[in-house]
Order: C-alpha cells, then sequence, then structure tokens
C-alpha cells in the first residue's frame, strides 16, 4: 500500500511545510509545473503528496482518506466532532502560530476577564431586551470556552469573514476570532481578555490519522516520519 | 405515546388541564434566548426557506407559553402536554416521550406548588411507581439568605446565577472570604461623570459609540461597582453560615423547623420565605402525599435564570436520571415578552425512564 501525506495547497503555509520536511530529511519533489496538486516525499518508499486546502486537510483525516497532514490545531479542534478518537497531534511545527482569542471593546474598561463577561452578560438582557451577541467563525472553540466558565447567556452570531469589524458596525458585542499579533484587533478598537482571553495557542501541527486503513508496514513509515518531527 | 401514557395524561386532564397543540417543529429562536447559547449542541436545528431557525421542540415549556401569550388567554390557567421531546442526552436515545404540567397565573403561589407537586405524585403513583424520592430546593430561600447576610446587590446577583452549580459556587464563595488582591480594588474609587466622559471619547474614537451596544453610562456604572464588589470581603463567620446553608440535607418534614434552628445559629433573619416554605410542606401533607422519603436541600437548585421559588425532581433508584422534575418559574413568561409577570409553576416527568428500576 501506499502513504498518502497532505500538505497545505497555498501561500506561505505551503512553502514552509515544504521547508520544515526538507528539514526533517524528507524532499518533497513535484513535477515542473507548479501549479499541480501531486507529489512525492523523497527518502521514502512510498509516499504520495495530496495538496489540499488546510481545512480540507483535518476533514479527510478524519475520514481517514489520507495518513498523515499538516494542519492547523484550530481547524482540528473547530471542525473535527471527537477529534481525538480519530486524529493523532504528532509533532508542533513551529509556524502558522495564531491565538483564538476572546475580542472585547477596548472601552469596555471594566471587563478583563470571563467572569466580568458572565456579570456583564447578565445584566446585559435587561438593559437592552437581547442577550449579548458574539462574532465568530469559531462555534464549538466559543461554546467550550464560555461553557467551561459559566457563561452561558450570550448568542452567537456566525462571521465568516472580517469579524473584528462586528462590534463598529453593531453585528455584534464581541468577537471571537483567530490573532496572530493582535494589531488588527487592535486597529478596530478591540483587547483581547486578560484573563482567560486566550482560548487556544495555535500553530501548524503534524497529524496522524487514526482512522486511515493501513497495513503494518505503513504503520512503520507513518511512524518513521513522524519521529523526525519529535 | 403508548395506551399507557395516555392513560397518566388522562390524570392531568382531570385536574383541569387543558390540551394545546404543540407542533414538533418549533422556532429555536426562544429556546436559545431563554436557555443560552450552550442549548445548541444538545438540540436538533434546521432552517425553513427564508433561512430563520428551527427546531424539533426540545422541551414543552417554552411552547406552550408561548402558545398561552399567542392566543391571550386568560389567568389563571391549567395547560398539560405529552409527547415526543428531542435532546441529546448524557446517555439514552435523543428522542424520549415527556408529558407535564403548567399552571399559570395563580396568584396563591403557596396553593398553586402544593397542587403541582400533589398532582406530579399521583401521575407517578397511576404510572406504579409508589416509591419516588421527592427532592425540594427553593431559590427563594436562598436569595432570603444571601439578602439576610447583607451581601452587596452585585454579589447577591453572582451567588444567585450560580444556584445549583456546587463548584462554581465554592469558588465564588472563597473569592468572596479571601483578601482582596486585584490592584484596582485598592485604588480610589472614580468620579462617575469623569469615568463616562472617559469611556465615551474611547467608544467614539473606535467607533462604538452609536452601535447600538453597551453604553458608557452602562460602562462606567459596572466598573463601580465591580471595584465595589472587589473590595467587600465576607467575614469568615458568614462565609460559614453560607456553606452550612448549602449543605442543609434533611427530611422535608423538617424542613421548616430545620431553617428555624439554622436562622436561630446564625442570627439571621431570612424573611417570610421560610415561614412560607415551611407551609407548602404543611399543605402537601394536606393532601395526603407520603413525604416519609422527600428531603430538603439547601443547595439543591438549578442554572437558569427564569426560575424563581421551589424547584424539585422525583428519582427511583438512580438520583443522576429523576424521573421527574419541575418549578416555579415566575420569570419566563416576562422573558417571552408577557407584559406583566405571570406566576408560574410546573413539572415534566421522562416517561422512558418510569419502566426502569422497578
Amino acid at each position: 500500500m501506499t502513504v498518502t501525506l497532505a500538505l497545505p495547497s497555498k501561500g506561505r503555509l505551503k512553502g514552509q511545510a515544504i521547508e520544515v520536511f526538507e528539514k526533517a530529511g524528507f524532499p518533497v519533489v513535484t513535477s515542473d509545473d507548479s501549479r499541480t496538486y501531486h507529489g512525492q516525499l523523497g527518502n521514502c518508499e512510498s509516499v504520495d503528496i495530496k495538496f489540499l486546502s488546510a481545512s480540507e486537510i483535518a476533514r479527510e483525516l478524519a475520514k481517514g482518506t489520507v495518513h498523515l497532514g499538516v494542519t492547523g490545531e484550530d481547524l482540528v479542534r473547530e471542525n473535527i466532532a471527537d477529534w481525538s478518537s480519530k486524529l493523532a497531534l504528532k509533532a508542533k511545527l513551529g509556524f502558522g502560530g495564531a491565538d483564538v482569542v476572546v475580542g472585547v471593546p477596548d472601552a469596555w474598561i471594566d471587563v478583563t476577564s470571563m467572569s466580568d463577561l458572565n456579570d456583564v452578560a447578565a445584566e446585559f438582557r435587561s438593559r437592552h431586551g437581547r442577550r449579548l451577541r458574539v462574532a465568530t467563525k469559531y462555534w464549538t472553540l466559543t461554546q467550550q470556552h464560555f461553557a467551561e466558565h459559566g457563561v452561558a447567556l450570550y448568542r452567537i452570531v456566525e462571521s465568516l469573514g472580517a469579524t473584528e469589524g462586528a462590534p463598529a458596525s453593531g453585528a455584534a458585542d464581541l468577537i471571537v476570532d483567530i490573532t496572530s499579533t493582535g494589531s488588527t484587533l487592535r486597529a478596530n478598537g478591540l483587547k483581547i481578555l486578560e484573563e482567560h482571553g486566550v482560548i487556544l495557542e495555535s500553530q501548524a501541527n503534524l497529524v496522524e490519522s487514526l482512522t486511515a486503513d493501513r497495513g503494518a508496514e505503513d504503520q512503520a513509515e507513518i511512524d518513521r516520519i513522524c519521529s523526525n518531527f519529535i | 405515546m403508548s395506551m399507557n401514557d395516555k392513560s397518566l395524561l388522562d390524570v392531568l386532564k382531570a385536574s383541569g388541564c387543558e390540551m394545546p397543540e404543540i407542533g414538533i417543529l418549533q422556532p429555536a429562536d426562544p429556546f436559545l434566548e431563554i436557555a443560552g447559547e450552550d442549548l445548541r449542541r444538545r438540540i436538533f436545528i434546521t432552517e425553513n426557506p427564508a433561512g430563520e431557525p428551527l427546531c424539533l421542540r426540545p422541551e414543552f415549556t417554552i411552547p406552550v407559553c408561548l402558545h398561552h401569550l399567542a392566543t391571550n388567554a386568560s389567568t389563571p390557567r391549567r395547560y398539560a402536554y405529552g409527547g415526543t421531546v428531542f435532546r441529546r442526552r448524557r446517555a439514552g436515545s435523543p428522542e424520549f416521550p415527556q408529558i407535564g404540567l403548567e399552571d399559570l397565573g395563580r396568584t396563591d403561589t403557596n396553593e398553586a406548588d402544593a397542587d403541582c407537586i400533589a398532582d406530579l405524585m399521583a401521575t407517578l403513583d397511576t404510572a406504579g411507581r409508589k416509591n419516588t424520592k421527592l427532592v425540594l430546593g427553593d431559590r427563594s430561600l436562598f436569595a432570603a439568605l444571601l439578602s439576610g447576610l447583607g451581601l452587596p446587590p452585585g454579589w447577591q446577583e453572582r451567588l444567585l446565577r450560580l444556584f445549583g452549580e456546587a463548584d462554581q459556587k465554592q469558588a465564588a464563595i472563597d473569592k468572596l472570604s479571601a483578601p482582596i488582591e486585584s490592584p484596582e480594588a485598592r485604588g480610589e474609587e472614580p468620579a462617575f461623570d469623569e469615568l463616562v466622559e472617559q469611556v465615551t471619547q474611547r467608544l467614539d474614537k473606535t467607533g462604538l459609540l452609536h452601535s447600538g451596544g453597551r453604553t458608557a453610562e452602562e460602562i462606567a456604572r459596572r466598573m463601580i461597582n465591580k471595584m465595589r464588589l472587589e473590595r467587600f470581603r465576607l467575614a469568615p463567620s458568614d462565609a460559614d453560615i453560607l456553606r452550612h446553608y448549602l449543605e442543609l440535607d434533611v427530611p422535608l418534614v423538617e424542613a421548616g423547623e430545620a431553617l428555624r434552628g439554622f436562622e436561630d445559629r446564625s442570627g439571621l433573619q431570612m424573611g417570610e420565605s421560610v415561614a412560607a416554605f415551611a407551609q407548602l410542606v404543611e399543605k402537601l401533607g394536606e393532601r395526603g402525599l407520603d413525604l416519609g422519603a422527600a428531603r430538603f436541600r439547601g443547595g439543591f437548585g438549578r442554572n437558569l435564570d427564569y426560575y424563581t421559588g421551589v424547584l424539585f425532581e422525583a428519582y427511583g433508584d438512580d438520583e443522576r436520571a429523576p424521573l421527574a422534575g419541575g418549578g416555579r418559574y415566575d420569570r419566563l413568561l416576562s422573558l417571552l415578552g408577557a407584559p406583566l409577570s405571570v406566576p408560574a409553576v410546573g413539572f415534566s416527568i421522562w416517561l422512558d425512564r418510569l419502566g426502569e428500576g422497578e
């Protein structure tokens, strides 16, 4: 059989993924056409490479259609139900770093923690006739984090882009979003909660599928590749 | 529903209930608005063609109350219901039958509570569950205790909100009695007007002044309240009183005496709520209920903000899987848009659990 490795198909993530594999001793071999979505991993018996979008990679790993992949921890935790039974995070790869954070208006000088947010959420409805609204594309991470800190009285407004603008446009009161430097948040008049404001410190991970079909030889090859990253 | 379940529903109808038609498909928003976003993971959501969220009914109380408001029905009025509800649970099928009762608008709340609990026990009796164990708690008693202790209103609200969540309540009590740590709690209290000015400028600078969210006054007021709350420390003896109350676990028939004893020992006044609770227990006795196994627990509660008074559950052998639960929820109809507050109490029975353990 053949082991399949999925790498990000676009942009800096693609370049950085190829680079870490080369550093680990596995050069990525593609045909001359840089637009191709297939390749081979060097120094291996038979490892095929598929180039996919990072969120597709998480899904394909969970389904078991690829054996190994490079994807963000945020995508795994957000999009894959019961992820730890389907996937194993084998190694942090040191790039693609970004935090999933709770961002509130900078003008909320009284709010620095999740317990402040709980107080605000509880009294919000009686003042405004609606629940406090959180704009995010991270439904699962938001629900888990808020439940963990006892915050129940809020509503999620789905946001598929430019989430940081939601408070100013009146679409939401606060946000949960991914940020690498925090500068977009600050530019939009938002701040990260000091206490429990970081939900997840995410970065690109080497991820193994626990559901993919694989023989003993395949498993040995997978383990050999992973061991070069630890 | 089986023939057996229908005969249980007959018990409720005989106690003066009408049975409104409640659709399986319900608008999802009222459930999410009332119970919070956390419910979303446990219910089954779909959409109508206009993209508005609908869900399979996860329970009956909210739809029955919405029906009551939509039909402008007069009060007092009693409703019964029965049918399948759809909700993911720790164990078991997410699709299960429930029956229940909602009693709306009776101003003699003690009488209504007693009738409601008596109807629950009669229904369980008809189902052949004669030795169920009833456990009662009361949110208004806990509220009276917090008020009797002289806690600042903000802290009373915080603790009341945690009623029913043992771990977090414990943490809140610990925080209340711990020494002051945060630097802002030690600083001087700013003038309200200056704060409003400062917050207004920040809101303006970031384009949030007219966004329809929290206002500068709201933020400034809470900032000052927060500083006062952070400064407040519970005397160790008062923290002990709170802990003792939450640990109260006595036979229901002795609850009145136990509560009066608790008041005497702790030297505080919980107002009329103690007498009212004792009276409720008496009324239950007058209705011929066997209260031999029934308990009162100080810390027994539910962390939903529409419950206001007595709360109860009935168990077979397994306390993790109640056969029935209910309580007084005087805030719910206002939250659903009723112009005036409507006193309300009700229960529902998990029919799929009735067959177990007998």
